[in-house]
């Protein structure tokens, strides 16, 4: 107990457990410091729960590193940017190309363009590509509305929200390839099955003994304005083509980048569970002191209390609680702490009643010491060691708890954690279906996690009880 | 001194290897004891009479070794042997030991009976009937009726529960008993009883005893001999009669023996100002020195050794000769 | 000479559950009185178990007493509440010397703020507090005191840290002390030297002292009067020197010859001994609580509890044979 912070500290580090404990919680903490200085976590997380932002990327994607280890490469979601374009005199048009290996097709094609403005009689885009054979088709046209009653040039439209067409489900393209394929390549094919199969399929193409076989090469997309008089600019024009992976760590059913997600996990696991422990220990530690030192009724109220606490199930009233009140992350912290305090209570009051009988207290008592004071300067560091302890140990817990809460989808849905991602994964059967990118590594991170503050707490009992320390050094 | 003996001890050493260094507990003792004989080990706290105690009973922590020396048990030597062979065929049969404190670690869910049969059926070999029947006389044996066989510890007084431990250390019959301060934690007036006690059990069991106390007056209710023990070190070794009787010839026990508080007689007891020698850096010279009254230039410089004052009495110290 | 502390007809009864049925009570103390003045030193002797720390602690409203009466300086703090004790100065001024040096010293505190403590909470400035500490260091001879200011209590060997305890106890210049067992875990050849310092100290302060010992060999050195206790009852009381020299109660008169006295010619002799133990304090005796051990009770011991009588000057026994044994017509030993 003597020893001192750096005595004990040595006597820590002695353990391996003590030091790989310590080695994850800097990470942990470094990756939560990152997230939250370095992301716009309120932004994340409003996105997050919003389908909409998340239309663009590809549906339950694995990751893009996969491609390291696989045959078959597996197309990257690939963004093509106009940026902001000018559209004026002669040159109305402007181009992009694609330089495409990939063994298999893009999953989507989409043209986005935001704040269009222009001047003169309205604009008509037109989106038209040059395959590497040399066959053009066009693929879609945007007609931009004419200026309303008492508007003024230059006029501009899409500003609230950008225009996205997605292309590959445009019956213009799928009648226009229809037409290219009985053209050119004398194959017949009727444009809904065109639609049917994929317009992607038949855009990147060609026909070979009676099949379609990637065409790689150097794809030319062009965006034309057409316009009699007049001139238009769009800003941030791209064109996206879902790939088949995704980021670092894939996507989810609904295409939310899991690596945002996980990232974001951090801070909130780490603040759940040290926040529920740090509550916990602190309310069950000051009760269990009050109990213990005062006596009495006050006593025999906070152990009834408790008892009656430890003993009702926390599941089915955790349930009901977040039916009434709504599956709020304050409701939940609140209900760990109700059901979390009562042992610690019991055992902190037996440490203290030990002590309570010590002659130092008796001392402090002798020369007229308050009970405040007595509490606060030879009770509390006694059991501080402990206490510090019983938080560490106390965290792995109600982490584990919140991420059981969140996969029996009694978790706060506003907020991405570990538990909540995984429990969306076993919903969308992501085990049957393979997409082991959803599911293993917010499993893992929770499992690390919790190992850590376990380790952690291995470490710190021999520091603690030096019964420990004897037998582990004999 | 024509009796037989029952114990001898030849130059002992027992260190202990601490974080400060070596802690030299025991150092170059060495004395003998008859059969029938009681001999007082007689120091304060730290003085190594308990590790001598340890040492010949083979239960020594596991951070002390016995440096040199060797101890011999009717003439045959109890250190180098093994400890399977020490169990089998000295301890519990011909040398033990009461604890001190031991009456506080009986086990509290046996009955105290069982207890001190234990020995005879784990180490004797006896059937359970001959050990529980064997047990039941050594609890009479101790002045406890035999119904106490089957009572539990809790049920017992302090008092009572130290005969219970004389009891386990008797229950094999052995010829030497060593007690380690067998009455610190008790009463006076029960001290009074279990020193009455162990004068019985000597006169009636013909036992050799190395009584460990702390208190001199209590060394003279019952040992033949006295050794007074300081810094790992015998400092006086001499008849009880000599000793106290005629009076200390080493400045320790003189100063102890005026430390204790008397009934009767003029003048407050004496003390001893200081502290005992850390024993991993022991003072050089005499390690009594820095806390004697009659220190001069030889005590600080060389360590005195015991000289003879007869032949029955030894002292370490340069007052006695030279 | 001013009288300090008197405790009248004080009882302390704790309740003792049995079973599921009801309780009973422990009598710790039943009935005990006394006194002590200015530069005079009491020395409560017994047993465990006899109730003499329970008295210690009553005496200074660290305990409450179940009936009686508690004076400070013939001011009545039975019935103060901690607060008014605190606020009245009264814990300033009655002190406790703890038996336990080990554990009566907060080992996170360093013994400069051990000290201090007791003068922080009655609010001293800081530079009176540090003189204050200082000086109490050096009245118990913890020199030179700056050496201990920052030490720790585990650095200290048993006798500095009971002269820790009695500095505590001192800082706050008390009047009276209660000593409970100061020496009784410290080594045999420096206990002297404590009993000797506090016993200078209290002639150098004039503070009246009650001294717990369960060793009535070393009362008579530091006390002028003894309190001989059984069962929470006193049984023989008065001047140190009559009750050592001439004792009257049969117990007293054992206890005294149960105490070991280093002579060459005790192992030749068997000790006359008090027989058996003391009866449960939860179903004491009637009668004299003594009769089941004593050597000369007789029918009237059993049925009829012995009050206190002066027998000579300012001697009291509680024995119902007291007469006898003063004419020697019946012995104990």
């Amino acid at each position: 107990m003597s020893a001192g912070f750096r005595g004990g500290f040595r006597i820590y580090w002695s353990t391996w457990t003590g030091r790989a404990g310590l080695a994850f919680l800097i990470l942990l903490t470094a990756v939560s410091i990152y997230t939250i200085t370095v992301l716009p976590v309120a932004e994340i997380s409003r996105q997050w729960n919003d389908p909409q932002h998340w239309v663009d990327y590809p549906k339950s994607s694995p990751p893009t590193w996969v491609n390291l280890f696989s045959e078959k490469k597996l197309l990257e979601t690939t963004t093509l940017n106009f940026g902001n374009t000018q559209f004026s005199g002669s040159s109305k048009s402007t181009y992009l190309t694609l330089n495409y290996q990939a063994d298999s097709y893009p999953s989507y094609i989409s043209l986005s363009i935001e704040k269009l403005r222009y001047t003169g009689t309205p604009p008509v885009l037109v989106l038209s590509i040059v395959r590497p054979d040399g066959y053009s088709v066009e693929a879609s046209r945007i007609i931009v509305p004419p200026p309303r009653p008492g508007e003024n040039p230059p006029i501009t439209r899409f500003e609230q929200a950008p225009e996205r067409v997605l292309i590959t489900s445009s019956d213009d393209l799928a009648r226009n390839l229809a037409q290219l394929y009985e053209d050119r390549f004398d194959v017949i094919v009727s444009p809904i099955k065109v639609l049917q199969d994929g317009v992607q399929r038949y855009l990147m193409s060609t026909p070979k003994d009676g099949a379609l076989t990637p065409l790689k090469g150097v794809y030319r997309f062009t965006l034309t304005a057409i316009q009699s008089s007049g001139e238009t600019s769009i800003e941030n024009g791209r064109i996206l083509m879902g790939g088949e992976a995704y980021g670092l760590m894939g996507t989810d059913v609904i295409g939310r980048d899991l690596a945002v997600g996980l990232l974001l996990g951090f801070p909130i696991s780490l603040f759940i569970g040290l926040i529920t422990s740090i509550i916990v220990t602190g309310l069950g530690a000051s009760l269990g002191l009050v109990s213990g030192y005062f006596g009495g009724k006050v006593d025999n109220v906070i152990q009834r209390l408790a008892d009656f606490m430890n003993n009702i199930p926390l599941l089915p009233i955790l349930i009901f609680l977040v039916f009434s009140f709504g599956a709020k992350l304050w409701v939940i912290i609140l209900v760990f702490v109700a059901f979390g305090w009562p042992g610690l209570t019991i055992l902190t009051r037996s440490i203290v009643l030990q002590l309570r009988e010590s002659q130092f207290i008796e001392s402090a008592r002798a020369v007229g010491a308050s009970s405040l004071r007595i509490v606060a300067r030879h009770i509390f560091p006694h059991i501080a060691p402990f206490i510090i302890a019983q938080i560490i140990f106390f965290t792995p817990s109600f982490i584990l708890l919140e991420a059981a809460l969140s996969f029996l989808g009694l978790g706060d849905p506003s907020l991405p954690t570990w538990g909540q991602i995984l429990e969306l994964g076993f919903r969308s059967a992501a085990v049957y279906l393979g997409y082991w990118w959803w599911i293993l590594p917010p499993g893992i991170l929770i499992i690390i996690t919790s190992l850590t503050f376990v380790m952690i707490s291995l470490g710190l009992e021999p520091v603690i009880n030096p019964r420990v320390r004897v037998r582990s050094r004999g | 001194m024509s009796r037989e003996e029952a114990l001898r001890v030849e130059d002992l050493k027992v260190y202990y290897m601490t974080e400060k260094g070596y802690v030299r507990a025991v150092d170059e003792v060495s004395f003998n004891l008859s059969k029938g004989e009681s001999l007082a080990i007689v120091g304060e706290s730290g003085s190594g009479k308990s590790t001598l105690g340890m040492t010949l009973i083979r239960a020594l922590p596991k951070n002390a070794s016995i440096v040199s020396g060797r101890a011999y048990i009717f003439g045959d030597e109890i250190l180098s042997i093994s400890l399977q062979d020490f169990r089998r065929k000295f301890s519990w049969r011909l040398i033990s030991m009461v604890f001190q404190g031991a009456m506080n670690s009986l086990n509290p869910v046996l009955k105290v009976g069982d207890q001190v049969a234990e020995p005879l059926i784990y180490s004797g070999g006896l059937p359970k009937e001959e050990a529980r029947r064997r047990a039941t006389e050594t609890i009479e044996t101790v002045g406890l009726p035999r119904e106490f066989y089957n009572r539990y510890p809790h049920e017992l007084s302090g008092g009572m529960k130290q005969r219970i431990v004389i009891a386990m250390a008797l229950v094999m019959n052995p010829q030497i008993l060593i007690l380690d301060e067998p009455t610190s934690a008790l009463d006076v007036t029960i001290q009074a009883q279990i020193i009455n006690l162990i004068k019985d059990l000597i006169d009636k069991l013909g036992l050799s005893v190395i009584f460990i106390t702390h208190d001199l007056a209590l060394a003279s209710d019952i040992a033949d001999r006295i050794m007074v023990m300081y810094g790992g070190q015998i400092m006086e070794l001499g008849s009880t009669d000599r000793v106290l009787g005629e009076g200390p010839k080493h400045p320790y026990t003189e100063k102890l023996l005026s430390s204790i508080p008397r009934l009767r007689g003029e003048g407050m007891p004496d003390f001893i100002p200081g502290r005992p020698p850390d024993l991993s850096s022991p003072p050089p010279g005499c390690r009594f020195h820095p806390r004697c009254p009659y220190v001069f230039d030889r005590c600080m410089k060389e360590e005195p050794p015991l000289f003879n004052i007869n032949s029955t009495h030894l002292v370490k110290c340069w007052l006695r000769g030279d | 000479m001013e009288e300090v502390i008197r405790l009248e007809n004080v009882k302390k009864y704790y309740e003792v559950r049995r079973g599921f049925l009801g309780s009973q009570s422990l009598k710790a103390l039943d009935g005990v009185s006394l006194n002590i003045k200015k530069k005079e030193t009491l020395a409560v002797v017994g047993e465990s178990g006899c109730g003499k720390s329970t008295l210690g602690r009553v005496s200074l409203r660290l305990l409450d007493a179940t009936d009686g009466r508690v004076f400070f300086k013939g001011q009545d703090i039975t019935m103060l509440s901690e607060k008014e004790l605190r606020d009245k100065s009264f814990r300033k001024k009655m002190q406790i010397v703890f038996q336990d040096p080990y554990s009566s010293l907060n080992p996170f505190m360093r013994i400069g703020n051990i000290i201090s403590e007791p003068l922080e909470i009655h609010g001293y400035a800081r530079e009176e507090t540090r003189e204050a500490v200082l000086k109490a260091l050096e009245d118990v001879k913890l020199v030179p005191p700056e050496d201990f200011l920052n030490r720790y209590p585990h650095e200290l060997s048993g006798g500095q840290r009971q002269r820790v305890n009695i500095a505590r106890a001192l800082v706050l210049g008390p009047e009276y002390i209660v000593a409970d067992e100061p020496v009784s875990m410290i080594d045999a050849s420096s206990r002297a030297e404590i009993l000797l310092l506090l016993k200078s100290i209290r002639d150098s302060r004039e503070m009246g002292v009650m001294y717990i010992t369960h060793d009535i060999a070393t009362a008579r050195y530091v006390s002028e009067k003894i309190a001989v206790m059984y069962m929470g009852e006193v049984a023989e009381t008065g001047p140190s020197s009559s009750v050592l020299r001439n004792p009257i109660h049969p117990y007293t008169i054992l206890l005294l010859n149960s105490v070991p006295e280093p002579n060459p010619a005790n192992r030749r002799t068997r000790r006359l001994v008090i027989k058996g133990e003391p009866p449960s304090p939860i179903n004491p005796p009637s009668g004299c609580k003594f009769h089941t051990r004593c050597p000369i009770a007789t029918e009237r011991c059993r049925t009829e509890r012995p009050s206190l009588v002066e027998y000579a000057p300012g001697q009291l026994v509680a024995c119902h044979r007291a007469e006898e044994v003063i004419k020697g017509s019946v012995t104990v030993a």
